[in-house]
């Protein structure tokens, strides 16, 4: 009987958890980010008060030599806070892209980020994310990129294609980031020899540069 | 056609604004005068506002179910996020803003990118049927101070819209939630096919539209 009653309490709990009203939305959405060669920079920003209501964040062209050209970029981010659903959701696109120096191009990326809180739950997802003629390392890639796609930049590091990085317990909260374009730059560190023994070489993170990346998120 | 209750005078040049150059005035694709708006038997000043953002790519279908995001060759898709609502209960001049974003560079000005302010919010019923909220029915909402930016360089300001529809049927929108947008009308109210210079419909690939309480 007691073991009964407590699971009756805690099916309570978690029904209330999912049912209790969000407290606050996020958003964020961005054409590039770019941190590399002592150079930090980044396009217009759209980000989403807590309490919910839209921001745009857009330009016509932007650029940083060797790292990123791209043009038509423009972020949106819209949401609000509710009972009993609360939403948010996050769009960038960005068009005839090619970072460093055409080692990568697209005619168009796009990241699309969306959470909702609702009474039965919390959930996100990166639906409607894509490329449109991507090209990686000079080979056409004609089909949707997997999420989480690692690709290997020789000499220059590693990128991850549509990357999501999702949060939240799915029950109260819930989030997700998507990052089209994320290029982790590497240099390899020389191994040296003392007397003592000789240390290996190490690759080393010296920056990253991020095309198409939108946030969304609940709780 | 739908009837309307108010009768409104259309200009006539407007009339001919799908074709470039039919006015005296800049060649423009766009209907060069503000239209008014009006509410239609069936639709009702509302009690609810409207948030949203996301991609669609192919038209609405007959019967509303999940669609697919066209080929990673192709651009023709579109992109967007909006708020909207009435400015009071059961008021149909609205607030809010709206940006959309069409990708095709064989869409009119070789795609382009629209901004635009909300001064009509409406009620409207889901041509799908019953959305099955608690209270059915998507919003209609319009505005006339719009911005188009083309790809090709061109640039038209205070040009209308009306979104004809913009339907929550339930989370996640993905495969459920749909919208229709017409830019450019001469008649505010219309957004029926071949009544505007630009209009586009899908059921959503990307995002999500929800229907709030009017706080």
């Amino acid at each position: 009987m007691t073991y009964l009653k407590l699971i009756a309490v805690l099916v309570g709990m978690v029904s209330l958890a999912g049912g209790a009203a969000a407290q606050t939305v996020n958003g964020k959405a961005f054409g590039t980010y770019v941190n590399a060669a002592g150079i930090t920079t980044q396009s217009p920003v759209a980000s989403l008060p807590s309490s919910g209501g839209m921001d745009v964040g857009s330009t016509d062209a932007f650029g940083v030599p060797s790292a990123i050209d791209a043009q038509f970029l423009k972020a949106i981010t819209t949401g609000a806070l509710d009972d009993p659903a609360s939403t948010a959701q996050s769009t960038s696109e960005l068009q005839n892209v090619s970072v460093l120096s055409g080692l990568i191009t697209a005619d168009a990326v796009t990241a699309v980020a969306s959470s909702y809180h609702n009474a039965s739950g919390a959930a996100s997802d990166a639906e409607g994310s894509g490329f449109a003629n991507l090209i990686v390392n000079g080979l056409v890639v004609t089909t949707d990129v997997a999420p989480n796609t690692r690709v290997t930049l020789p000499g220059v590091g590693y990128a991850i294609l549509n990357e999501q990085l999702p949060t939240g317990d799915g029950v109260s909260s819930s989030g997700m980031t998507v990052n089209m374009i994320h290029i982790y730059l590497q240099s390899l560190t020389q191994g040296t020899c003392t007397p003592l023994g000789c240390l290996p070489s190490v690759l080393t993170n010296t920056g990253e540069i991020i095309v198409g990346s939108a946030s969304s998120g609940v709780q | 056609m739908r009837k309307l209750e108010t009768p409104t005078t259309l200009v006539a040049c407007l009339l001919a604004a799908t074709v470039v150059g039919a006015c005296d005035r800049a060649a423009t694709p766009f209907a060069s005068e503000p239209p008014s708006f009006n509410i239609f038997p069936g639709e009702s000043p509302a009690c609810f506002r409207l948030t949203g953002g996301g991609r669609i790519d192919k038209p609405e279908p007959a019967v509303l179910m999940p669609q697919p995001k066209n080929t990673p060759d192709s651009r023709d898709f579109a992109t967007f996020g909006f708020q909207a609502r009435p400015i009071d209960c059961n008021v149909p001049n609205g607030s809010g803003q709206i940006e959309w974003v069409e990708h095709n560079p064989n869409a009119i000005l070789g795609g382009f990118s629209f901004h635009a302010s909300v001064n009509w919010f409406v009620e409207v019923q889901d041509h799908y049927g019953p959305t099955g909220n608690p209270k059915n029915g998507c919003g209609r909402f319009a505005g006339n101070d719009g911005r188009v930016q083309g790809r090709n360089g061109q640039t038209f300001e205070n040009i209308s819209f009306v979104v004809e529809h913009a339907c929550d049927r339930g989370e996640p929108g993905v495969g459920r939630d749909h919208i229709r947008i017409c830019l450019g009308t001469a008649d505010g109210n219309s957004c029926e096919a071949g009544s505007a210079p630009y209009r586009r419909d899908g059921i959503l690939t990307g995002g999500n539209i929800q229907k709030h309480k009017l706080s």
